[in-house]
């Protein structure tokens, strides 16, 4: 039996984690989910007409990487990738799932999810699946930390979330629709 | 002795160039534009026919959007702070829109011309203008019958092309692709054009969808065009392409009369004699005299 990384340890790193993140830190980004009944999708696995649950509020920590510029045919483009990390303990008290092709917003930039990634455990065991602990030869030990979430920024006229054909200037922010 | 006239004083091997004073017409009286068909004219008149003719649209989100044309690769401030339009608030490009690019320019196998160094005098297109100054109505010309001057113009045979394009087309979805192209399709064959017009073939056309985890997903479709155009510059070989002639001007000295006698009869009198002269004395008697008898 391991001697260290009990479920007793484990308690101290989701707390010292839980208020790391949520109390201390404190960054938020907004999750747009689709509403997959109402979006009705075409011949091709597509739809211009969009429908949102309303966004939900969730802090984590955010690792923005530099924005790209491509140039081609088309013109001068941008892109970013992000990389956002949840606590696992949060999103499961909430029942919050992320999957591919979620929408985040942070810093007034969307993204869309590319892949999530939930296999960062502490003490290098996942409680879930342990066998020792499964087949109850052992108590529990470890503890799966994390949520990572990978995105890119979208283009947001693709979105059908906010109103990007009108004219205006510096408009900070401008209020989702299609929830 | 007459002084020697020196005709080689330019180069020892050609004489002189004899100045053709027929050559020597001012441009600068008349208003007929010297024409002139350049590249820019074609990329133009493709460009402009799409803006203004086909003026593709898409419908997004429930609203009918116009879809931008550019010409691919502009400077870079051009494309980013100029065209903001087609950007959204984080500076990122937005679908739709139509790129054009051109790729070739070829010289007309069809009509190719016979180019040795210089194009041979006479290789020429002919034009008269039904108008001229010299033509306003002329009472001395309507009676002695002059015949109406007349201006040419004459333009250099311009270069036949094949100008080939790619039109690049992106947007957010297939089904407005599909749009789009439906919307340009029927013009394949068409004189692409709004001032110049040039007769303008739509080859295969070429799809490419991708889907790249990381990357947004594109769909895109390439559209080969080829147009027939024609290319008119207004010089060649510091020479303006038109030249302005005047009809040849003769004046005809039809019969000439020459003797040294006066044609006339001075020697004899008329026949009844000469009439004597009346005075204004004479002419009151003869009135007084007719009131008389008519009394």
């Amino acid at each position: 039996m391991a001697l260290f990384g009990s479920a007793r340890d484990a308690s101290l790193i989701r707390h010292i984690n839980n208020e790391l993140i949520v109390n201390l830190i404190d960054i938020e980004i907004e999750l747009y989910k689709l509403v997959l009944e109402d979006t009705r999708e075409n011949l091709y696995g597509e739809s211009d007409q969009k429908k949102y649950y309303n966004p939900i509020k969730i802090p984590c920590l955010i690792q923005k990487d530099e924005k790209t510029v491509i140039g081609d045919d088309y013109g001068i483009d941008s892109t970013r990738t992000g990389i956002f990390a949840f606590s696992r303990d949060y999103l499961k008290d909430r029942t919050i799932i992320f999957e591919i092709g979620d929408v985040l917003n942070y810093d007034n930039e969307f993204y869309e999810v590319d892949a999530v990634h939930g296999s960062n455990y502490w003490g290098g065991r996942n409680p879930s699946t342990d066998l020792g602990y499964t087949s109850a030869e052992r108590s529990e030990f470890g503890y799966s930390v994390e949520v990572r979430v990978e995105a890119h920024i979208t283009q947001r006229n693709k979105l059908n979330l906010v109103e990007v054909r009108t004219g205006g200037i510096n408009q900070e922010y401008q209020l989702p629709k299609n929830l | 002795m007459s002084k020697i006239r020196l005709n080689k004083t330019y180069s020892s091997f050609s004489k002189d160039q004899v100045t053709n004073r027929a050559n020597e017409v001012r441009r600068d009286t008349d208003t007929i534009k010297t024409p002139a068909c350049t590249i820019y004219d074609v990329d133009y008149a493709i460009i402009s026919y799409l803006r203004d003719v086909v003026q593709p649209t898409v419908t997004e989100d429930g609203n009918v959007i116009d879809v931008p044309i550019m010409y691919a690769n502009g400077e870079k401030w051009s494309a980013v702070q100029k065209h903001g339009y087609m950007r959204d608030a984080a500076g990122k490009l937005m679908a739709p829109l139509i790129s054009i690019k051109r790729n070739s320019l070829t010289e007309r196998d069809q009509l190719k011309k016979l180019d040795v160094n210089l194009n041979p005098s006479g290789n020429a297109m002919v034009m008269h203008n039904a108008f001229s100054k010299q033509n306003r109505y002329d009472r001395f010309g309507v009676l002695t019958n002059a015949q109406r001057s007349k201006e040419y113009y004459i333009t250099a045979v311009p270069e036949f092309i094949d100008v080939t394009y790619d039109l690049l087309l992106w947007t957010s979805y297939t089904d407005q692709l599909n749009s789009i192209i439906e919307q340009i399709m029927p013009t394949g064959g068409f004189a692409w054009g709004t001032t110049w017009k040039f007769n303008t073939q739509i080859d295969d056309y070429s799809f490419e969808t991708m889907n790249n985890i990381g990357e947004d997903r594109l769909v895109r479709a390439t559209m080969p065009l080829r147009t027939q155009a024609t290319l008119l510059l207004e010089s060649e070989l510091r020479a303006s392409t038109v030249q302005k002639r005047l009809s040849v001007k003769k004046v005809l000295f039809k019969s000439e009369y020459s003797s040294d006698e006066f044609p006339g009869e001075t020697q004899h009198a008329p026949p009844g004699g000469y009439t004597s002269i009346r005075t204004e004395s004479d002419l009151m008697s003869d009135l007084e005299n007719t009131i008389k008898n008519r009394d």
